[in-house]
């Protein structure tokens, strides 16, 4: 299976995304080490320089690697065609060991990567590079995540064998199956729901509440942000499965959160999923800068950025909620029912 | 006591660092220029007069040392603010002129404004003072390449001038002119020093540094300020 077109080319991608990364961080290393800001010696403004291309490339870099999660999608929907038993993108991700587990570390990445790009838009907006050390730092932390990303998904890709029979999405997401997908699958409506909508007003108090008191509530206000989106995120997946599915596919049995990603479902997941990645990204990040504390230029550019990183993030959760219910409340209308 | 708006700090230029072919183009070269005041740096043909004026103009950076514009450290911007901070102080007049030839005297003159966002009705009007201030005005539409010598070099200046960048620097401004278009050039000159623009001139040619204008004459000699 390594050599089917689209792992070839995914491994190819990787690869060569991992060499450039692997080369930006040997340099964000010399530039973390030697770093001096107020030195006017050859050695600093080499390092100057360096850092412009180090921050150019890396941009480039991890942008790409942000659109590699949507397209290992893809490919496992594409791969599911020559695995017997496989109807969707569960089928591939299942067939092996290593298919969710390259999924969940590639939506961990898309997030570290998204706030990495964020800190880096905004040392680039100042004339002092005073984010200059952190950013570098945070560089190398994540570059274990896109390590163990290729490793992964060479594993997975060396897993997939077209003679072995997999899982479809109706047996992985079935509340009579063992695991995390059978447990989504049966978790109760009523249940996840409260769940969902109180993380959703705890945002909606936190944003609205806290953050317009005085400095000292305001800050722990927008701290709190980064957990709570967290939550956010996890419900939210889970109501897309237990909840949402039921009513895009109209049928109890049917689960899946891939199958609505294709043709057949007007490609409903992909909005869907793109304004539940943009929203918990952006609110991260606005909670994050907010510790971002010197200098003042810094943290007055910093509050303009988390101010617009909290407005992203609220519009998405909105359309979001709009674009997942939307299906319950056609189907309301249609039929009068609630199941 | 006047205010420095330009200082250069022990700077120090190296071409290809490493290679067969490194040269130090400027040595451990310092300078501070008073606001108002016209300097001209004389020396010969390679001894890094334009290298230094190219440093202080923000066209490269220096290998060590310190530029300061108006008070900030330009050569620690990161690319973009240096070219900003260049845009909005300083004007620079080249030996060749590097007017775009294809392109109508309005336009060359109006280009500095274009990334700084001015609006095109704000362009043309800051551009029609400086056409009818250098005689220009019949020559608005003309090509670059159908106008005579000294045409192109006040074209050359209105676009220095076109941003109101206080400081103004020039490099062998008079090096392909004739003795009437250097006469021309030098009451210009103090006329916008008049004016109160810093002027800095690089140049072997007697009839600039021996101008009774110019308020100081530095000598470089062998990519350092001897004088």
């Amino acid at each position: 299976m390594i050599l089917h077109p689209w792992i070839l080319g995914l491994i190819i991608g990787h690869s060569a995304l991992l060499a450039v990364f692997s080369l930006g961080v040997i340099n964000a290393w010399q530039i973390f080490r030697g770093w001096d800001y107020n030195s006017t010696e050859e050695k600093q403004f080499l390092l100057e320089k360096k850092t412009y291309l180090v921050s150019t490339v890396m941009n480039f870099a991890l942008f790409i690697q942000i659109l590699m999660l949507f397209l290992f999608e893809m490919a496992a929907d594409e791969l599911a065609n020559v695995l017997p038993g496989a109807m969707c993108a569960v089928g591939t991700l299942s067939s092996g060991s290593y298919g969710f587990p390259l999924l969940n570390l590639k939506i961990v990445s898309f997030f570290a990567y998204f706030i990495w790009l964020m800190i880096n838009y905004l040392d680039n907006l100042m004339e002092t590079y005073p984010l200059v050390r952190r950013k570098y730092l945070g560089l190398m932390l994540i570059y274990p995540l896109a390590v163990v990303e290729t490793a992964l998904l060479f594993m997975f890709a060396s897993d997939l064998d077209p003679s072995v029979i997999t899982s479809c999405c109706g047996s992985v997401y079935n509340e009579g199956t063992e695991g995390l997908g059978g447990s989504l699958a049966g978790a109760s409506a009523s249940f996840i729901l409260p769940l969902f909508f109180s993380i959703v007003i705890l945002l909606l108090i936190n944003r609205f509440v806290l953050n317009r008191r005085d400095t000292g509530r305001k800050r722990l206000g927008n701290l709190l942000e980064f957990p709570l989106w967290i939550a956010f995120f996890i419900t939210a997946i889970a109501v897309i499965i237990s909840f949402i599915s039921t009513y895009v596919y109209e049928m109890l049995s049917h689960k899946c959160p891939f199958c609505f990603m294709g043709a057949e479902y007007c490609y409903y997941g992909i909005p869907l999923y793109f304004f539940l990645f943009i929203a918990t990204a952006a609110g991260m990040t606005g909670g994050l800068l907010e510790m971002i504390e010197q200098p003042q230029a810094l943290k007055e550019k910093a509050g303009f950025l988390q101010k617009r990183m909290n407005a992203v993030s609220l519009w998405s959760m909105s359309a979001f909620i709009v674009t997942g219910f939307l299906p319950f409340v056609i189907y309301y209308i249609k039929t009068g029912r609630l199941i | 006591m006047a205010n420095p708006v330009v200082q250069a700090v022990n700077v120090t230029k190296t071409y290809n660092r490493g290679k067969p072919n490194e040269v130090t183009a400027v040595k451990h070269a310092s300078l501070k220029i008073d606001e108002g005041s016209l300097v001209v740096l004389k020396g010969p043909s390679g001894s890094g007069k334009t290298t230094l004026l190219s440093l202080i103009g923000c066209q490269t950076k220096p290998t060590r040392g310190e530029v300061i514009i108006r008070g900030k450290k330009v050569s620690k911007l990161p690319e973009k603010f240096m070219n900003q901070h260049k845009r909005r102080h300083i004007g620079f007049i080249f030996q060749h002129f590097q007017l775009i030839a294809g392109m109508s005297v309005l336009d060359n003159i109006v280009l500095p404004l274009i990334p700084e966002g001015v609006s095109p009705k704000a362009r043309n009007k800051r551009a029609d003072r400086l056409l009818e201030q250098f005689n220009l005005a019949h020559r608005r539409q003309f090509k670059i390449s159908s106008l005579s010598g000294g045409e192109q070099q006040r074209v050359a200046i209105a676009r220095a001038l076109i941003n109101n960048a206080g400081i103004l620097l020039a490099d062998e401004p008079t090096a392909h002119l004739d003795s009437k278009l250097t006469s021309d050039l030098l009451d210009y000159i103090e006329q916008l020093k008049q004016s109160g623009h810093t002027i800095l001139i690089t140049s072997h040619d007697p009839v600039i540094y021996q101008n009774p204008a110019v308020d100081r004459v530095l000598e470089m000699k062998d990519g350092q300020i001897t004088s």
